[in-house]
């Protein structure tokens, strides 16, 4: 019997899940599993290096490598127009690329991950530097190693963002960067964030505010940017405050990809309504279609650590439906991550909806376990061997 | 010759003896660990295993035997330089690349390691008998004083188990 | 939902339990911020921190919070109308 498991994106979720599914069936004589990746530029990028490219750390065409690398041999892969997914019709089970083609499919996993949306915030284009995509870290690269003076406002300009911690890992990391060049003394930093603590979680919060206050970082709670003036320079906030500066480095606004909003799939900002346990779309609970990642609108971070979890019980439950097992495989909200502090330490953050985060004091061994992870990410995590 | 051993460990919960004797699937989320070797390069492996698997969020299990368990002695961790013997000619190469690279000790990541996870370490009590030690000589990091059978109890289900 | 104002119709509820990071707060924040001027969004929470930090940033946003409701002995739905602020 023919089965057609079709997975729209190759990223982090995407990768994972068809190599693991792969590896799930493999010698499974009963069916013929066909499992093709839709992706149209046909690359993966490993999107936490991107933190360091403004910094002159990482050279950002090392992040990126080609999807058919990192896929077995017998998965298929789609890009270019024949990948670019443009509407996605779970009625018929059938999904249309650019090409002109239509691909019927029996399984569907949407992992279509996020964008950068900065027409949501006013000003955020002409004003904001970020480093959320390749060419914008690149150009902040640019401004930063010419930067000598004024104040540099930081933080995020609306949520949902990826990767909590990166905001505030920028700021530590960049407080850093100014003072081994010299230049901390004619700088002011600002750090804005949307709630009553510079993070979300209380306990991290505790103490990465010191440490903040240590370094001389303004922080700026309760400030939800609603605007940005190019020309003054100003960013506003919905609670009235004004901040004047000389560069703006914020997280961009984010909303899911046009497709899921063009298959009627998405909220209003485009995000995929998943069962937080089964990841199944709501909706859709017995058309076979599963969504991880950024897509979705669970309540976890959008963070490769959740799409990586998230990947493996998609994987599981597919593979145990078409192996008519019983399927107990259930998401349970796990993320695990790691938090630059500064100064070479890091902590590490794990939870899931059941356990609340309970993280260790900085340590170096947690920064020298993050460096690992960025190397060995390629070996780990797109070929699911963890 | 070897006299009375101490009890086995308190409150165990691990996995019962089987009596059938019939073999456990190997597939607990578990890394056990034998920690026979007392050197600072081996300690440093065994500890990056361990801190890697926790990390991971995988329960582990390490028994302090022999040099491993002395290795564990009050402070003896602060001083103990040694390398395995074969490699004695690169011990000062590793001791400098260590420090030039600010590599955290073996002892730091054991720590951090049972910050973050379940991880669970017994000292064999064969070894404290034949080396005249209590619990109360070792680190605070060790938790019990165990029999060779308890540790095979807990760790044979486990998925992964090493001996270093 | 009934509050003491009479019958509220939610527009749209999240469910936050067992939510760490971004959080609840952060969860109802994104719900708030692609609602329309008038529209109720409600969050369950389990996060202790919320019965504080929820309703804070209700206030100083210049949101209206509606209901704060106990659902069972975890969780509680905080229930925000949005008010767009004039200039």
């Amino acid at each position: 019997m023919q089965v057609q498991v079709a997975i729209v994106g190759g990223g982090v979720g995407g990768t994972l899940i068809a190599n693991r599914l792969r590896h799930l069936l493999h010698g499974d004589a009963r069916h013929e599993v066909h499992i093709t990746v839709y992706d149209a530029e046909g690359t993966h990028t490993y999107q936490p290096g991107w933190l360091y490219v403004p910094f002159a750390q990482q050279d950002p065409r090392k992040l990126v490598r080609p999807e058919r690398r990192l896929l077995r041999e017998d998965i298929a892969l789609l890009s270019g127009d024949a990948g670019r997914v443009q509407r996605i019709v779970p009625g018929e089970k059938q999904l249309l690329t650019a090409d002109g083609q239509a691909h019927s499919y029996d399984y569907l996993v949407l992992a279509t991950g996020s964008r950068n949306a900065p027409e949501d915030v006013p000003g955020f284009a002409e004003g904001a530097d970020h480093f959320y995509s390749e060419a914008a870290s690149l150009q902040l690269a640019e401004k930063l190693a010419h930067f000598s003076d004024g104040r540099i406002v930081t933080g995020v300009a609306s949520v949902p963002y990826r990767c909590p911690p990166a905001p505030l890992e920028f700021t530590f990391m960049l407080e850093a960067a100014l003072r081994d060049r010299g230049v901390r003394e004619q700088t002011e930093i600002h750090y804005v964030f949307p709630i009553g603590r510079p993070f979300p979680i209380e306990s991290v919060s505790d103490f990465v505010a010191p440490l903040l206050d240590q370094r001389g970082v303004k922080v700026h709670t309760f400030f939800n940017v609603e605007s940005i003036d190019p020309e003054r320079k100003v960013v506003s906030s919905l609670e009235g405050e004004e901040l004047p500066y000389d560069l703006l480095i914020l997280a961009p606004p984010h909303r899911g990809q046009q497709v899921i909003v063009d298959s009627d799939l998405g909220d209003r900002d485009g995000w995929v309504a998943t069962d937080r346990n089964t990841l199944r779309v709501k909706g859709f609970e017995d058309a076979n279609l599963f969504a991880v990642g950024d897509a979705t609108d669970l309540p976890v971070s959008k963070s490769g650590s959740a799409a990586h979890y998230e990947g493996h019980i998609v994987a599981e439950t597919i593979a145990a439906e078409l192996q008519h097992r019983p399927t107990q495989h259930q998401y349970h909200g796990r993320v695990a991550c790691f938090l630059e502090t500064g100064h070479g330490q890091a902590t590490f953050l794990w939870f899931d909806y059941e356990h609340p985060p309970k993280p260790p004091k900085p340590r170096r061994l947690w920064h020298l376990e993050k460096a690992a992870l960025n190397t060995f990410y390629w070996q780990l995590i797109p070929p699911a061997r963890v | 010759m070897y006299g009375e051993f101490p009890l086995e460990g308190q409150g165990y919960t691990g996995p019962v003896l089987d009596p059938t004797g019939s073999v456990k699937p190997a597939t607990a989320n578990r890394l056990a660990i034998v920690l026979f070797s007392g050197t600072m390069d081996k300690l440093l492996s065994a500890s990056i295993m361990a801190t890697g698997a926790a990390a991971m969020g995988m329960d582990v299990e390490i028994f302090l035997t022999n040099w491993g368990a002395l290795a564990f002695r009050k402070g003896d961790f602060k001083t103990n330089k040694r390398v395995s013997a074969d490699f004695a000619d690169y011990q000062s190469v590793l001791l400098e690349q260590m420090a030039a690279k600010h590599v955290t000790t073996w002892m730091e990541n054991l720590e951090g390691a049972k910050e973050i996870g379940n991880v669970h370490i017994a000292a064999c009590s064969h070894t404290m008998t034949l080396f005249d030690l209590q619990l109360e000589d070792l680190e605070p990091i060790v938790d019990e004083v165990t029999g060779v059978a308890a540790f095979i109890e807990r760790a044979r289900d486990s998925a992964m188990t090493l001996y270093i | 939902m009934v509050t003491m104002a009479g019958p509220v119709m939610i527009n749209r509820e999240i469910d936050a339990r067992g939510s760490h990071c971004p959080g609840p707060l952060m969860e109802l924040i994104r719900g708030l911020k692609s609602a329309h001027d008038g529209e109720v969004i409600a969050v369950i929470s389990t996060d202790l921190g919320s019965n504080t930090d929820i309703p804070l940033w209700v206030q100083k946003s210049g949101n209206e919070l509606v209901a704060v409701e106990k659902i069972d002995h975890e969780a509680t739905r905080f229930v925000v109308r949005r008010h767009i602020r004039a200039r």
